[in-house]
């Protein structure tokens, strides 16, 4: 079997071919800009070295978010493009997906894995998984009294967005968070940070009883991604749809801007 | 030789497919309107994320439409710009991915050019020829030499026309878009002569445009009459609005006429595109100038007056034909002028 998978979420920009048990080409290049140019060359380098032409790939994978807006809208694009002009599935797997898979099993041994995504504002997107990387239910669980306070549903009424709609149904998806909001949520018991945003919570969780960071890695890579999606059944995984996680910053006539 | 063409520009989804004997096999066209209506006008984040959400399925529409798959296509144009960049970014990397997979060519297409181009899709119209485009984004007069030569004659400095249609008809409270809008009121007006609306730029030097000026006449005009304004205050100051552009419109063309026969003796030809060319009071006034100058008036279907991306894929052919085509990493622009060599116009913003 043969998978490509692609990563643009975040500050790099990475393509990857797994077959067979393993990835045997991948590019992986930092940027916080340009990944619409690099992309589809990066692509091209990646078939040719395996070998592979893009027709013969069995399955197609593509980070979905959070992440950056442009970003996660070029790798779906372009994934969604191949699977067009190829007739093969595509699956999507999320930012945090891809971030909690790249861990070494033994630094997330006998604990929760916190997931921070840096959102370009004060708010980290975040998702709490065990030990053996199942997403946990997290204490928001039936008990809506202790929402943080800035963490209200989104104020704006179209988020254009059916992935979030679906998210709705998920209890331990918590909205975008600020650090101090993040520290009150989490549930007590040892913890590993992990993330493009797992900084900005140094300073609000340092002093948490068995809490360790690691930044390794911030960015996700489609070397992971492909990895993961491999293990899919044919059908699982995330719809290849947007996960923006926040509404599109418009104001209604009349409803004056919010800070 | 048939090319699909993707349009994603501003707030039409648009998937065609288009061949070289001038067949339009498919042109699918999907409006955000209800989308950006709310807002009184487009907003960029809902545009991008409404253009991936819709763009490979209208593909697909597209490729059925014309009873054409993959195999029978010989390339894959996109707009590459200029435009709300989030969606020029969507239908780039789409196309660049088809053309990655099934090993066609990439073209990425200028939105003017397709504008510019489009009148030869449906007409035999010989180089070259004088073009005026006006749309909600653009307000330019072009001379139009060859596939990928175009010379500016004139440009808006401020608002472009459709833009000016959009704020006007906000500002009368008839709606958005504004434009069709406008019109449709303007045509119970009884006295429209009885507002003193400016003519902005007429008689000027140059073919240079301008209509931020027009709209705060209007706005002035418009808090002088009973509040909330009348159903007849409304169409008098629409139809006034729609003269007073009329009249730079052609005034600035009839100065281009003559600066295009300076520039190109043999140019007997007028063509108007873009969305305000579906407006019946300007169309009608500006085939007038063509025919008192003595000059052939054309202008594209409505159809293809509008965002459209069989005028994207009539230009990939067009490209195509001449052996062009683009790289893989092509990086989608946002501002991309027809005419490189034109000097900035004086007090011109980013859309000049």
């Amino acid at each position: 079997m043969k998978i490509l998978a692609l990563e643009t979420t975040g500050s790099a920009c990475s393509v990857a071919l797994w077959r067979d048990g393993g990835v045997v080409a991948r590019r992986f290049e930092a940027m916080t800009r340009g990944h619409a140019e690099r992309l589809v060359p990066m692509i091209g380098e990646v078939l040719a070295e395996a070998g592979v032409t893009a027709g013969a790939v069995d399955r197609l994978a593509v980070t979905v978010g959070p992440g950056a807006f442009t970003g996660l809208r070029v790798g779906l694009a372009t994934a969604r493009g191949l699977a067009l002009a190829t007739g093969r599935p595509l699956v999507g797997v999320t930012t945090f997906e891809a971030i909690a898979h790249a861990l070494p099993l033994e630094s997330r041994r006998g604990r929760s894995l916190l997931v921070a995504v840096d959102s370009r504002r004060t708010e980290l997107f975040l998702r709490l998984f065990d030990a053996t990387l199942t997403l946990t239910p997290s204490s928001l669980d039936g008990d809506s009294s202790r929402l943080p306070s800035d963490a209200g549903p989104p104020s704006r009424p179209d988020t254009g967005d059916v992935s979030v709609s679906r998210l709705a149904g998920i209890t331990h998806e918590p909205p975008p968070l600020s650090p101090e909001a993040c520290a009150r949520w989490l549930p007590p018991g040892p913890l590993l940070v992990a993330g493009c945003g797992a900084a900005a919570l140094r300073d609000i969780l340092g002093d948490r009883p068995d809490t360790v960071f690691t930044d390794d890695p911030g960015w996700a890579d489609a070397a992971v991604v492909a990895d993961f999606a491999a293990q899919l059944a044919p059908g699982a995984g995330w719809p290849p749809r947007p996960l923006y996680l926040r509404a599109p910053d418009a104001t209604l006539p009349g409803e004056g801007r919010r800070s | 030789m048939i090319v699909l063409g993707i349009e994603s520009s501003c707030d039409e989804t648009s998937a065609a497919i288009v061949s070289e004997n001038k067949k339009i096999l498919s042109n699918v066209i999907l409006s955000q309107i209800a989308d950006h209506a709310p807002y009184g006008g487009v907003v960029p984040e809902i545009a991008a994320r409404a253009h991936l959400d819709h763009l490979d399925r209208l593909i697909s529409e597209a490729l059925a439409c014309a009873q054409v798959n993959f195999s029978g296509l010989s390339g894959v144009a996109a707009t590459g710009g200029p435009g709300l960049i989030g969606g020029v970014i969507v239908g780039v990397m789409t196309a660049k991915a088809i053309a990655l997979a099934r090993g066609l060519p990439f073209l990425a297409i200028n939105h003017l050019e397709g504008h510019a181009l489009s009148v030869r899709l449906t007409s035999d119209i010989e180089w070259p020829y004088l073009l005026l485009l006006v749309s909600g984004g653009h307000c330019q007069l072009l001379l139009v030499e060859r596939v990928g030569q175009y010379r500016r004659l004139g440009t808006t400095i401020d608002d472009a026309v459709g833009e000016a249609f959009d704020k006007a008809a906000k500002l009368l409270g008839l709606g958005y878009p504004g434009g069709p809008a406008l019109e449709r009121a303007a045509r119970a007006a009884v006295a429209p002569e009885r507002f003193a609306l400016p003519r902005p730029m007429v008689g000027r030097p140059g073919c240079d445009f301008s209509f931020s000026g027009l709209k705060t006449a209007l706005g002035r005009c418009a808090a002088g009459c009973p509040q909330p304004l009348s159903a007849i205050d409304a169409a008098d100051l629409a139809a006034g609005f729609q003269e007073a552009v009329a009249d730079a419109l052609v005034d600035r063309t009839g100065r281009a006429l003559a600066l295009a026969r300076i520039a190109a003796p043999q140019c007997r030809t007028l063509v108007v595109a873009g969305g305000v060319a579906a407006n019946q009071c300007i169309r009608t006034r500006l085939e007038a100038l063509a025919q008192r100058a003595g000059w052939r008036f054309e202008a594209p279907p409505l159809a293809l007056c509008t965002d459209n991306a069989a005028m994207i894929a009539w230009a990939g052919i067009e490209r195509l034909r001449l052996g062009e085509q683009d790289r893989l990493d092509f990086a989608p622009r946002p501002r991309w002028p027809l005419d490189p060599t034109a000097p900035r116009a004086p007090g011109a913003g980013v859309k000049a």
